[in-house]
């Protein structure tokens, strides 16, 4: 399924959330990088269809998906930044609802739920009140419900917020088996999330996104671009005003300092290997780039 | 179905709601128990056997000499104690049976002389009273085709029908009407009905459901199907608990329900009702029409859900609702006739049974005299069907911001 992105743009009131984005998925992972406030889940609910752009389509298959907004509907697998659930509900009421809000039913519908419970690691606490669930709990309860129709088309928007490190593992092999033959936006600000699945990354900021390339684009870009430098604290502290930190490592009596920018930023500084959040710091911070 | 069943579980069948409904039966039933007190102290006073042996020895047709004696009885007590407040006349009368049944039978015999001869104050836009209708019907007789003779045509037919009030022994039935008060319905019922029925719609924006649900396939018509089905339902529930409740009260303190198959007017506030029922079907007809018009209440507390945010906004709007129409029915006549319909065909003006039922009460519509309970019904509906439909459109518009 092609789903191609034309133009979108959206006002409120006064603020430009989106500016013009444009950019075409078709299988695979995707990865909508940004930070908070950068237009990522104004633009994942307009693709989701649940809010609607100022100017600009949203095309399934080259339709307009105004014109296929059911078809579209039956396909789509959602998982919204925040969600909380009704107190009386346990998980597996919620994903009952939520099969039948899907238009699923009868035993295939059971099989599915508890198929999906078991991959996100949920079997034993389906009969609690979810209210009473974990902060990781609830994610995984609402990843499962994003794929309780087998969707076509998954948009998950800060999937990860609230995971532990094994959690997200397991979450980041999920998500690569599904997507196979589907389609799958994944909007985050924490780049590990897509470093390893995303077959293509589009950056976006301040409602604009940039080109939609292969991660290992942007790393290449950055060759030549990621030092490593020996430093003290007091150093450091002046230091991290001006420069692009990306990682810092305690190394005896001083620190190796990761630091991004277009020119060498000392003689004794040494070229190393970027990495994708390399790339993510260079291009969120425009204004520090240059030592 | 499986929607319809989780919109119910979310708005009614779950702990906190069941807690709050055996609340609601808990006050409706002080409320009939504060109904039925004077019948209390009316059962404890030492003349209650000879009040029954007088009651059982005059059920029946109109007597004129007892009528003669009540009332003369009755006006002497009224002279000497009825000089406080009503409330005080009232429980004196419940503490002397005797004065009570004297009171009751004048009360009575006055009702037969308003059958025949119709009310000391006519209403010159609709006359009742058997003799003033025949006079009208001879002041007509050049114009028997016209709408208003076949109206008054079919009142003498249901008057005569009916016949002459009998004296039945009504008490409970008396108390249990107090079910259908406006200040009951409209605090006890709608305004609890508000408050359940309030997040219907906007619980999906505070538990940020609203996203998964508006991109799910059954997310924009078939939600808002069970969403106002389950309203449908709850309203029925609750009116029921409510009237259950009161009766529940009212039984407690009167021991018996005697006087359900008596003639429905000879039931406090239904005098001139045209139905011709028991008071045991005029109740029970009570009872739907209540469940209809909190249905069309609660769709219309349903869509101001579905308009805004949150639920204490929506409540707040339910009550006001409430409030300005049952103000309504105390402005001036001359304001309430620049209102309009607004006056008559409210939510709060619709439940007061007794007088959309108890009465004889007619509109012109389209040159057509129709009885208040005839146009209240469509008027309910209507609002119900405008209230539903206007929700699935709001639900079909509604975005995420």
């Amino acid at each position: 399924m092609k789903l191609t992105i034309k133009n979108i743009s959206k006002r409120y009131g006064k603020k430009q959330a989106l500016a013009g984005v444009s950019f075409e998925m078709e299988n695979g992972v995707y990865g909508l990088l940004g930070p908070n406030g950068a237009g990522k889940s104004t633009l994942i609910r307009i693709l989701a269809g649940v809010t609607e752009a100022s100017s600009g389509e949203v095309l399934i298959n080259g339709k307009n998906r105004k014109l296929c907004d059911l078809e579209f509907r039956s396909k789509l697998g959602y998982l919204p930044q925040t969600l909380s659930f009704y107190p009386e509900f346990s998980g597996l009421d919620y994903l009952r609802f939520v099969a039948a809000l899907k238009g699923l039913k009868g035993e295939s519908m059971e099989r599915k739920i508890k198929s999906l419970a078991e991959q996100v690691g949920l079997t034993q606490d389906l009969h609690r009140k979810c209210v009473n669930y974990s902060g990781g709990m609830k994610r995984r309860l609402g990843i499962a419900q994003a794929l309780l129709n087998d969707p076509e088309i998954l948009i998950l928007d800060e999937p990860t917020a609230g995971l532990d490190p094994h959690e997200r593992i397991k979450f980041r092999n999920l998500v690569s088996v599904f997507s196979r033959d589907r389609t799958v936006l994944l909007s985050t600000h924490i780049v590990s999330d897509v470093d390893s699945i995303a077959k293509q990354i589009v950056m976006i900021k301040d409602g604009r996104v940039g080109k939609m390339e292969k991660n290992e684009y942007f790393v290449e870009a950055m060759v030549g671009k990621v030092w490593l430098l020996k430093m003290t604290v007091d150093e450091l502290v002046v230091y991290q005003n001006n420069h692009i930190i990306s990682n810092v490592i305690p190394a005896g009596n001083h620190l190796e300092v990761r630091v991004v920018s277009d020119n060498k930023p000392s003689p004794d500084a040494v070229a190393v290997i970027p990495t994708l959040e390399d790339a993510y710091l260079y291009e969120f911070n425009s204004d520090r780039r240059t030592a | 179905m499986a929607l319809f069943q989780f919109e119910m579980k979310k708005l009614l069948f779950n702990k906190s709601r069941l807690i709050l409904l055996a609340a609601m039966f808990i006050v409706c039933t002080l409320s009939g128990l504060l109904a039925a007190e004077g019948s209390l102290a009316l059962r404890k006073s030492v003349d209650y056997s000879e009040y029954i042996r007088l009651v059982s020895e005059n059920t029946g047709k109109f007597n004129l000499e007892q009528f003669a004696e009540s009332k003369a009885i009755s006006e002497a007590t009224e002279a000497e104690y009825r000089k406080g407040s009503e409330d005080g006349f009232y429980m004196y009368l419940h503490r002397n049976p005797v004065l009570k049944f004297h009171h009751d039978y004048t009360k009575y015999g006055n009702r037969v002389h308003e059958y025949w001869n119709g009310p000391a104050y006519q209403d010159e836009a609709n006359i009742m009273g058997v003799y003033p209708i025949q006079a009208k019907l001879k002041e007509l007789s050049e114009k028997t085709h016209t709408s208003e003779y076949k109206y008054y045509q079919n009142r003498l037919a249901t008057e005569l029908s009916l016949g002459e009030p009998v004296f039945e022994n009504t008490l409970f039935w008396d108390n249990f009407a107090l079910a259908f008060d406006p200040s009951r319905v409209g605090f006890l019922l709608l305004m609890f009905l508000a408050f359940i029925i309030s997040p219907v719609f906007t619980q999906e924006v505070q538990t940020d459901m609203d996203s998964i649900i508006l991109c799910s396939v059954k997310g924009r018509r078939e939600i808002v199907t069970a969403k106002l089905l389950s309203v449908c339902v709850t309203s029925a529930i609750l009116t029921f608990i409510y009237f259950l409740g009161m009766f529940a009260g009212t039984y407690i303190f009167n021991g018996n329900i005697n006087g359900y198959d008596a003639p429905a007017r000879c039931l406090a506030g239904f005098a001139w009702t045209t139905l011709d029922t028991t008071i045991g079907g005029v109740v029970m007809w009570g009872v739907l029409w209540l469940i209809l018009v909190a249905m069309a209440f609660g769709l219309a507390v349903a869509l101001i859900s579905a308009k805004s945010k949150n639920q204490a906004t929506t409540f707040g709007l339910g009550v006001a609702m409430i409030l300005i129409f049952s103000l309504l029915g105390f402005l001036t006549d001359d304001l309430k006739k620049m209102l309009g319909p607004l006056v008559d065909f409210n939510y709060v003006a619709i439940s007061i049974y007794g007088s959309v039922f108890g009465g004889v009460k007619a509109y012109n519509v389209f040159g057509i005299l129709v009885s208040y309970g005839a146009v209240a019904l469509v008027v309910c509906l209507a609002l119900g069907a405008v209230a539903a439909l206007l929700a699935y459109i709001a639900q079909k518009r509604r975005a995420v911001v």
